[in-house]
């Protein structure tokens, strides 16, 4: 009885995965959908540089206690 | 052997705790880093609307900041300007072109963070035709002198506030005729702030200690919000609503009184009491999804093998939802929940199957959606949590004065 019950909690437990990644999935393609049609306001690589560049110095500038 | 077995069983909780701590400060400084970036990469607009505008002018010239008088050869056709109001997903500019008699000849909306589907909706009704003809002094009050748009109320009334502004503008500074804007507009208290304080005192009358009909109490309340807020109204809140306030756009408080009540009431509530009082007593979608519960006899069902990564489902997806926002300082940008699409029938392909799904998974599921995919309710938590340490600190000082003060 004990037996059938663990597998009946394994089967939900797998099924409850599978629709919550299935969910997950969704959403992102719908983020990503929506992320396309706002491709005029897209992050440029200079700006992802500019960001990268003034993070690393600030990390740099903490490790050398330089703040 | 039994304490043994004890430690190596609270161990991963504490560790988890821990982690869970680490992750929430991470997720509240990417938050800042986000908003900051988006800061940064705000841009001024260029006049490009203007051919758009009044596509017979053959010169515009510039009469002041942003303002413009447009000519067909040496005659002067018109004028034009922008305006901006708040919207559902915030700020709307549109540019709007006035005949030399102060008709409005035709608007362009330049810049608008609305959901795209509403927007759609607004655009294929051609609302922005309804306020052609129209004059600079005419009230244009969506519900007054315009009919605004099914479902998407909040978007046709920014475009016709920032239309009148834009108007009242050209005519005070083309025509020297200064029309007197209402500084402050008249409260609107309707259904919607009335259902929502009656929900708020069914909420606050079912938790109290001693009363015996919590469970009917909390039935009522939902069917009420499902209702409503539901299918009626369309208004539940949802993570483009947290993310409008979070990035300034702040509606004016007399037309949008129902958003304040509503972020403010669950604010508070969870600020004084640590409870929320939205997801499991009103919240519509929810409402809905119990409803299916009932009827298929739904069961909690928590998987305890994948608890943590069921858990940070939501949490990943409501920070992915905020970062986003903020970064491209547009809060409809990441707004993925399904409650238009069930209450309006408005939304993505994505969506549809999503909703589908969730609705689905509802009748074998308690509260699938609420539980592993909502962004609202992890907003909450975080609150809560923030909430907590708040506390956590304020004791901790409390105990070292008193400490201090008696040695």
């Amino acid at each position: 009885m004990e037996n059938g019950d663990a597998q009946k909690s394994n089967k939900w437990d797998i099924v409850t995965l599978l629709l919550v990644t299935a969910g997950v999935v969704l959403v992102l393609l719908h983020l990503l959908y929506g992320l396309r049609t706002e491709s005029a306001a897209a992050v440029s690589t200079q700006e992802v540089q500019n960001i990268v560049l003034l993070a690393g110095s600030g990390l740099l500038r903490w490790r050398d206690g330089r703040w | 052997m039994v304490d043994n077995n004890t430690k190596s069983a609270a161990r991963p909780a504490a560790v988890n705790r821990k982690y869970d701590g680490v992750l929430t400060v991470l997720a509240l400084l990417t938050i800042l880093l986000a908003g900051w970036i988006g800061l940064r990469r705000q841009s001024k607009g260029q006049p490009e609307y203007l051919q758009q505008l009044l596509p017979q002018a053959t010169r515009f010239e510039e009469t002041s900041d942003q303002r413009y008088k447009a000519y067909q050869g040496f005659e002067l056709i018109g004028y034009a300007t922008l305006g901006r109001s708040i919207g559902y997903g915030g700020p709307v500019q549109v540019a709007v072109a006035v005949d030399p008699q102060g008709k409005i000849l035709n608007v362009v909306v330049v810049a608008e963070h609305e959901t795209r589907e509403y927007f759609d909706l607004v655009q294929m009704a051609g609302f922005m035709d309804r306020l052609v003809g129209k004059s600079y002094s005419d009230e244009l009050m969506v519900g007054k002198d315009i009919d605004g748009v099914t479902s998407a109320t909040l978007t046709s009334r920014a475009i016709a506030n920032a239309t009148r502004l834009a108007a009242r503008q050209i005519a005070e500074n083309e025509f020297g005729d200064a029309v007197a804007e209402e500084q402050n507009p008249q409260i609107q208290f309707g259904l919607p702030e009335i259902s929502l304080l009656a929900l708020y005192g069914i909420g606050f009358v079912g938790h109290r200690k001693n009363f015996k009909y919590t469970r009917q109490a909390r039935w009522i309340s939902m069917l009420l919000g499902l209702g409503i807020l539901g299918f009626l109204l369309n208004m539940p809140l949802s993570i483009a609503v947290i993310n409008k306030f979070l990035l300034g756009y702040w509606p004016q408080w007399q037309t949008n009184l129902y958003w304040y009540m509503l972020l403010g009431g669950v604010l508070i509530v969870i600020l004084l009491d640590s409870k929320n009082p939205y997801c499991d007593w009103f919240c519509p979608f929810g409402a809905a999804q119990e409803c299916l519960g009932a009827l298929g006899k739904a069961k909690n069902h928590t998987p305890t093998r994948y608890r943590t990564l069921l858990t940070w489902a939501p949490r990943f997806l409501a920070w992915l939802a905020v970062i986003l926002a903020l970064i491209y300082r547009n809060p409809a940008i990441s707004s993925y929940e399904v409650f238009g699409t069930l209450f309006a029938f408005v939304g993505s392909g994505f969506q549809f199957v999503l909703l589908s799904l969730v609705l689905i998974a509802s009748l074998f599921i308690r509260r699938p959606w609420c539980r592993y995919l909502c962004p609202v309710r992890p907003v909450t938590e975080l609150l809560r949590q923030i909430r907590q340490w708040v506390m956590q600190l304020w004791k901790t000082v409390t105990r070292k004065n008193q400490t201090n003060g008696i040695s």
